[in-house]
């Protein structure tokens, strides 16, 4: 009798997701990449079995437990044996995730960087091309966590001789090839952290507190004298149950306390509108606003960025007569051509983990500068 | 594809269960031979036509083998077509498995003389050809031998060749020992629920203890750099782990598809990390391969029949040709060598003898050292990576341990790492899968299984989420 249950649940086992992968299909696990597509039968594929394991990668994908099994071997690695499931994320003290690629190289001989380096000649030539046609360049630099709560990292394996960010290593190259306006972000979140928790635990980016503190820090280099009449009324509240996205990549649903923005309140009547998607998933907004009275506002201004600005910009949002926020490092990108010809201001924010990715191509950048003037 | 995928459990089994089972009892030998191409051609693609060609050479030589052997008839030929059967089967070994290594050897000596190179293309390696080259010298050995006929029916003789569970990686069956089950067999519940109890054991075995222990040796293996004392020895041992485990695991794995089957398949591991001295290692791991060059190779050599000297010469010769089966690579060559004279050793010295031993502990201590040294030269990608390592291993130097090394020692890793130790320290006779399938009352039965059910189930789920590879967001 035991042995006929034993071998009536294997074969159920066996058989299950089979069966039930003929009726639905295996939800997704929400991973940010696309999964393997069937693949295609051919003579070629079956001779060198390339078929076979492109067949495997497909069955594995859409595996129907996929999901389920995932999130309890997550489960059980993150609480029970306190190991990150996901080798791109890092498990920190007190519940605090960092992702992996924040920090610098393990294997960094020296601070000597030829890439931050040139990148930093790149960027003061770009400087003065986007100077000379009349706009005005400023860099925002969004500093990793780890940059802002070193404390919380524990212990790391390195076997680097360097102690420094790539934010220091890029602010000390800065030093020798300089752009005029440079938006420091790192000292005025140092300063303030300790009087509030500035970044999320489970997630890369700044939470609402430090987002103000980037936006008005922005807004005050943007206009020393107006600033503060740009800054809007923010009313937070907090949320218990806050997942972010490393405790996403964990695939787990890791909560946290964390204040979330429940109203906010412009000097301006603002308007949105969803240009286009550029690059996936990467939204692409026009935001002009209106002041209620003849108050200045911020000229035409375009602003390349990446996912920290999210935030900063619903806080910034009322303060330009028109801001073009575009999701993405290229400023030649031909969807964004036009914007980045008729704007004042050229805002390009980068996070200090892409630092070693990005780079510009300066003569075609004044090329496409050179063909008109600003508004 | 490999038993330990989701594809083979959640696809290939099932389905190759169904067919088996669906069909007549008549027919049942043809449906495992058709999965078992199949599942050579998904790891092996096109050289699915070399094992067929070979299975069909050696059935045909088998055949005229067979006439001319038995018991009444004068064989006047059997020899030259047993002789005919091993350069056959040689030959395919020695041109697919060494003929790279051969030649790439000879234009390195051709290079130092400055001459020009022998051309050779370069051959891929077909999958699991030592283990189907060494059944198909079994069979016409033993026919030609007249322990057992040659096989009438070609179906039986291909699924002897290339049935699924012992295909890429063993046992390796003697012909002798499986003839009769080809024929005839039962398929019992009883030996179904061996069958799933043993390969979930080894499945269990694979991925929990051996691919624990893998992520730790890969990263010691893989340092290029300097190599602190501890970070060697640790690499050492938990490679020395891992190639038990997966290994044992596998043979755990072959053995239970057997029982599924209605096969008895011969046992491969005998707690060989609990051995008194390096003699009494090679009769407990990979049992199958040991016997086999006893019956086919070191016996007719003339074994220990014919003196001291002779007996150390077959050693070394059997256990070079180990090593060389292995892989090839000098350090293959080396690792056999090693084994050789230790045995050689220890029947000069009289420690062969495990009967009447004193000091077990130390003994087994110090065979276990041995072995591990051993699979240095195993391991290593050559002999100078050999020499690196245990020149760490036995230098005492202060290196720091690379982040990568530390990256892999996690409460995971070095908690499945030391539930692997244990094998070093559990008594010589113990056996995990025997006492899986020692019959128990029933309230025990229902906790084991819920409990092998619940690693298993942990096991699987770490197939599941190999794959899983999130990524913050998509990329620029």
């Amino acid at each position: 009798m035991a042995h006929r249950l034993a071998i009536g649940l294997f074969l159920v086992a066996l058989l299950s997701p089979i069966a039930g992968g003929l009726v639905i299909s295996a939800p997704p696990l929400g991973e940010n990449r696309r999964l393997a597509a069937t693949p295609e039968v051919t003579w070629a594929g079956l001779r060198d079995a390339s078929f076979f394991s492109a067949y495997e990668r497909y069955f594995n994908d859409h595996f129907i437990y996929r999901r389920f099994l995932t999130r309890a071997k997550n489960w059980i690695d993150f609480h029970l044996f306190r190991v990150s499931p996901a080798t791109k994320v890092h498990v920190g003290l007190d519940g605090w995730l960092y992702l992996r690629e924040s920090f610098p190289d393990p294997a960094r001989e020296s601070c000597d960087d030829v890439e931050i380096l040139t990148l930093a000649k790149q960027l003061h030539e770009l400087d003065g091309v986007i100077d000379a046609s009349g706009r005005t360049f400023f860099l925002i630099l969004a500093p990793d966590k780890p940059t802002i709560y070193p404390e919380y990292v524990g212990p790391l394996p390195t076997r680097s001789h360097c102690a420094k960010s790539r934010y220091q290593l890029l602010v000390e190259a800065l030093a020798e090839f300089p752009v005029k306006h440079f938006v420091r972000l790192d000292l005025p979140l140092l300063h303030a952290k300790a009087q509030q928790q500035l970044y999320y635990r489970t997630d890369t980016h700044w939470n609402p507190s430090g987002s103000m503190i980037v936006a008005e820090t922005l807004l005050q280099q943007l206009s020393p004298s107006r600033w503060r009449e740009y800054v809007p009324t923010v009313d937070l509240d907090t949320t218990p149950s806050f997942s972010g996205d490393l405790s996403r990549m964990l695939a787990l649903d890791l909560k946290e306390s964390a204040p979330f923005i429940k109203d906010i309140r412009y000097q301006a009547d603002v308007h949105v509108t969803t240009r286009k998607s550029l690059n996936d998933d990467r939204p692409w907004f026009r935001i002009t606003a209106v002041p209620p009275t003849e108050a200045p506002l911020l000229p035409k201004t375009i602003l390349y960025r990446d996912s920290f600005m999210s935030l900063p910009l619903e806080m910034i949002k009322g303060s330009f007569t028109r801001l073009d926020a575009v999701w993405t490092y290229d400023m030649l990108d031909p969807d964004a051509a036009d914007d980045l010809r008729t704007s004042r201001l050229v805002l390009f924010e980068m996070a200090e983990r892409y630092l070693p990715l990005v780079s510009f191509d300066v003569p075609a950048i004044a090329a496409a500068l050179r063909e008109t003037t600003p508004p | 594809m490999v038993f330990s995928s989701l594809l083979f459990l959640f696809l290939f089994l099932p389905a190759v269960l169904a067919g088996y089972y669906l069909a007549p009892p008549r027919h049942r030998n043809a449906v495992l031979l058709c999965f078992s191409y199949l599942f050579y051609l998904w790891g092996a693609g096109a050289f699915l036509f070399l094992l067929m060609l070979s299975t069909l050479v050696n059935y045909a030589l088998g055949l005229l083998i067979d006439r001319r052997s038995g018991p009444d008839a004068r064989r006047p030929n059997a020899h030259r077509w047993l002789a005919a059967a091993l350069l056959f089967n040689l030959s395919i070994l020695a041109t697919f498995k060494y003929a790279n290594f051969l030649i790439g050897e000879i234009n390195k000596g051709l290079a130092v003389l400055d001459l020009p190179p022998l051309f050779w293309a370069g051959v891929a390696l077909p999958l699991g050809i030592s283990f189907f080259t060494f059944h198909q010298i079994s069979y016409v050995v033993d026919v030609y031998r007249g322990r057992r006929p040659a096989c009438a029916r070609v179906v039986d003789f291909a699924l002897y060749v290339a049935m699924f569970p012992q295909l890429v990686a063993g046992p390796i069956i003697q012909f002798h020992e499986i003839s009769e089950q080809l024929k005839q067999r039962l398929e019992t519940l009883q030996g179904f629920h061996q069958g799933l109890l043993r390969f979930c054991w080894g499945l269990i075995k694979k991925i929990l203890l051996a691919d624990s222990c893998a992520k730790i040796a890969d990263a010691v293996f893989a340092q290029t750099g300097p190599l602190g004392t501890g970070a060697a020895w640790l690499g050492v041992f938990a490679y020395t782990l891992q190639i038990y485990f997966d290994f044992s695991a596998y043979s755990d794995m072959a053995i239970g598809l057997g029982l599924l089957f209605g096969f008895t398949f011969p046992e491969n591991f005998h707690r060989p990390y609990s051995a008194l001295s390096i003699t009494d290692f090679w009769r407990r791991w990979h049992m199958t391969l040991t016997r086999f060059f006893r019956d086919y190779l070191y016996i007719p050599l003339g074994g220990n029949r014919r003196g001291p000297l002779r007996t150390y010469a077959n050693l070394i010769t059997v256990f070079l040709l180990c090593g060389m089966w292995h892989g090839a690579n000098w350090t293959f060559l080396i690792w056999g060598g090693y084994h050789g004279a230790l045995l050689i050793l220890e029947r000069i010295t009289g420690m062969n003898r495990t009967e009447a031993s004193g000091l077990p502990l130390l003994r087994r201590a110090l065979t276990l050292l041995l072995v591990a040294v051993g699979w240095v030269f195993f391991r290593a990608h050559d002999l100078g990576q050999a020499a690196d390592l245990l020149g760490a291993m036995f230098r005492p130097a202060a290196v720091p341990t690379a982040p990568e090394i530390m990256e892999t020692l996690n409460n995971r890793n070095l908690f499945f790492l030391a539930l692997s130790g244990l094998v070093f320290l559990l008594p010589r006779e113990f056996s995990g899968a025997k006492l899986l399938l020692t019959p128990r009352p029933l309230a025990s039965a229902m906790v084991q299984a819920g409990v092998l059910l619940a690693v298993t189930a942990y096991g699987i789920a770490l197939l599941a989420s190999e794959a899983f590879n999130p990524f913050i967001y998509f990329r620029f």
